[in-house]
């Protein structure tokens, strides 16, 4: 039998095989009876005989065994074929049987993908292990395509670029891919996942600077330079400048927050009391524009995103 | 400034760069694991060495030398691997990057709360805004921020230095002292325009 024949097939073929075996015997048994020992047969005497005989038992009762010299030797043949047929058969079910059994213990269950609103992450890495924890931490579902991806979280194995991947990870209601890959597999990423998705917001990272315009134009909608972040954090700590040595202290916790104004507009920052409720609005952006350190007596407009500094005194 | 290892990250930066492929005029092409290498370069005498190896092990391994040949200058390093961070500073380093954490969070920023991002992007990376530190001028000493005119001329006071302890968004009536040392988050334009009015006042750090 082929071994990648399924559990479920091999199941079918061993109840047809025996009953297959019990029907031959059956018809043995009620010819040599008739032709050979010339008795009067019943059909639930055939079917006796033969299960009592495949199934080793071997004990006949008075009529129904066959004595004559034929008979015996069919009984002979029909126990061992029907012998071959049964331990044959349960050896092809046992084997895969166990095979499955074992596997199902051994490899943890796999983590569906998400179906809706869920972060692709395109390539598996240190940087992904940072985002996977603190979106398991904030409980927003999530899903890694890559050719080594972990058993242990949501995953699919593959490469993001292809664009069967990426269809498997439901990218048509996912709400965000992040390329983690090297310059390459990001830009391949981005393109296959734009064509799938025009309305996916698509951060990728660049190792270096001249790759920011290209991932620009395969429909990046934001770039972080790897590049640029290290060297620019690097050169406030050089500096010793109040960047460095404050933004640690007062980002810390991210404290920054975004808020879009709607049930707010045409009241001032002053009238909401946001400060007492919220916090300190040190900008606002409206139309795209930012606008710092905003005064108490703006007002505020629908569509205006507040950022909120929170905690402190 | 020292900077060992050659790469995308420390072309960026300004200073002598050590590294067996290291080109250009001002930079040495030797390996900067040899102490040999970082005496000529000479560590003894700078105050700041920045150490972005390809691979952790010799991070480490240079952090141990630079801090054994010169006890006084600042180390920063970039590593790679999470495991490294304690081992670096153990080793004696002022200041270490965990690249893959340092990415993740700006990219988990740009996620959850795109316009924090942003504006983030704008005081660290950009420098579009600044974080301006200013001396508390003597007219202004034991007097409420709500008292003052400092929202209107300068703008919001989004941290407050006194002596070691940090203020975090400091309360209207909070009371001015001598010698506070007020934030203000400025855009470029801006500063200008203030220095004009409380030059005297703000500090100079380079």
């Amino acid at each position: 039998m082929i071994s990648s024949f399924p559990l479920k097939n091999r199941l079918i073929l061993f109840i047809l095989m025996v009953l297959t075996t019990i029907l031959l015997g059956s018809l043995g048994y009620v010819l040599i009876k008739i032709l050979v020992e010339h008795e009067s047969v019943s059909l639930t005497d055939a079917i006796y005989f033969s299960v009592v005989t495949i199934s080793t038992l071997g004990y006949y009762p008075s009529g129904v065994s066959l004595h004559s010299e034929i008979g015996k030797w069919f009984t002979i043949f029909y126990l061992i074929f029907g012998l071959g047929v049964i331990f044959g058969g349960i050896q092809a079910l046992l084997g895969p049987w166990i095979e499955l059994k074992v596997k199902s213990a051994v490899q943890e269950k796999k983590v569906p993908v998400p179906q809706d609103a869920h972060v692709i992450i395109a390539g598996y890495n240190d940087v992904a292990d940072v985002i996977m924890d603190e979106l398991e931490f904030l409980d927003i579902p999530f899903v890694v395509v890559d050719d080594n991806a972990p058993a242990d979280k949501p995953s699919l194995n593959g490469k993001p670029t292809e664009m069967e991947n990426l269809i498997k990870a439901n990218i048509e209601r996912a709400r965000a891919l992040v390329a983690l890959g090297d310059n390459e597999m990001n830009a391949v990423t981005v393109i296959t996942a734009r064509k799938l998705n025009k309305k996916l917001n698509i951060i990728a990272l660049s190792h270096n600077e001249g790759v920011k315009d290209i991932l620009k134009k395969c429909g990046v909608n934001v770039v972080v330079s790897r590049d640029e972040l290290i060297s620019s954090i690097l050169s406030h700590w050089i500096k010793n400048d109040f960047v460095q040595a404050f933004a640690g202290e007062i980002f810390k916790d991210m404290v920054l927050e975004e808020h879009r104004v709607d049930k707010y507009a045409g009241k001032s920052i002053m009238e909401l009391n946001m400060r007492e409720k919220k916090g300190l609005v040190i900008g606002i952006y409206r139309n795209g524009q930012l606008l710092v350190n905003p005064q108490p007596e703006m007002v505020l407009k629908k569509g205006d995103i507040l950022l909120i500094f929170k905690g402190g005194a | 400034m020292l900077i060992c290892g050659y790469n995308s990250i420390t072309k960026r930066l300004e200073g002598k760069i050590i590294d067996e492929t290291a080109e250009g005029k001002n930079n040495i092409k030797a390996d900067p694991s040899d102490p040999q290498v970082l005496i000529k370069a000479g560590i003894k005498k700078e105050d700041i060495v920045i150490i972005a190896m390809d691979n952790d092990e010799k991070n480490i391994y240079i952090t141990l030398l630079a801090r054994e040949l010169n006890p006084k200058i600042k180390i920063a390093v970039v590593v790679k691997k999470k495991e490294s961070v304690s081992k670096v500073y153990g080793a004696g380093a002022d200041y270490v990057v965990l690249e893959s954490e340092l990415i993740g969070k700006e990219i988990l920023r740009y996620l959850l709360a795109p316009k924090v991002a942003s504006f983030m992007e704008r005081v660290i990376v950009s420098e579009e805004l600044q974080l301006i530190g200013m001396k508390l001028p003597k007219f202004y000493v034991d007097k409420r921020i709500k008292d003052t005119d400092i929202r209107k001329k300068i703008g919001l006071i989004i941290a407050i230095k006194r002596g070691e302890e940090i203020i975090r968004n400091p309360k209207p009536d909070t009371v001015l002292k001598e010698d506070d040392i007020l934030i203000f988050l400025l855009q470029g334009k801006e500063i200008n325009k203030i220095r004009g009015i409380m030059g005297q006042w703000i500090l100079q750090k380079s």
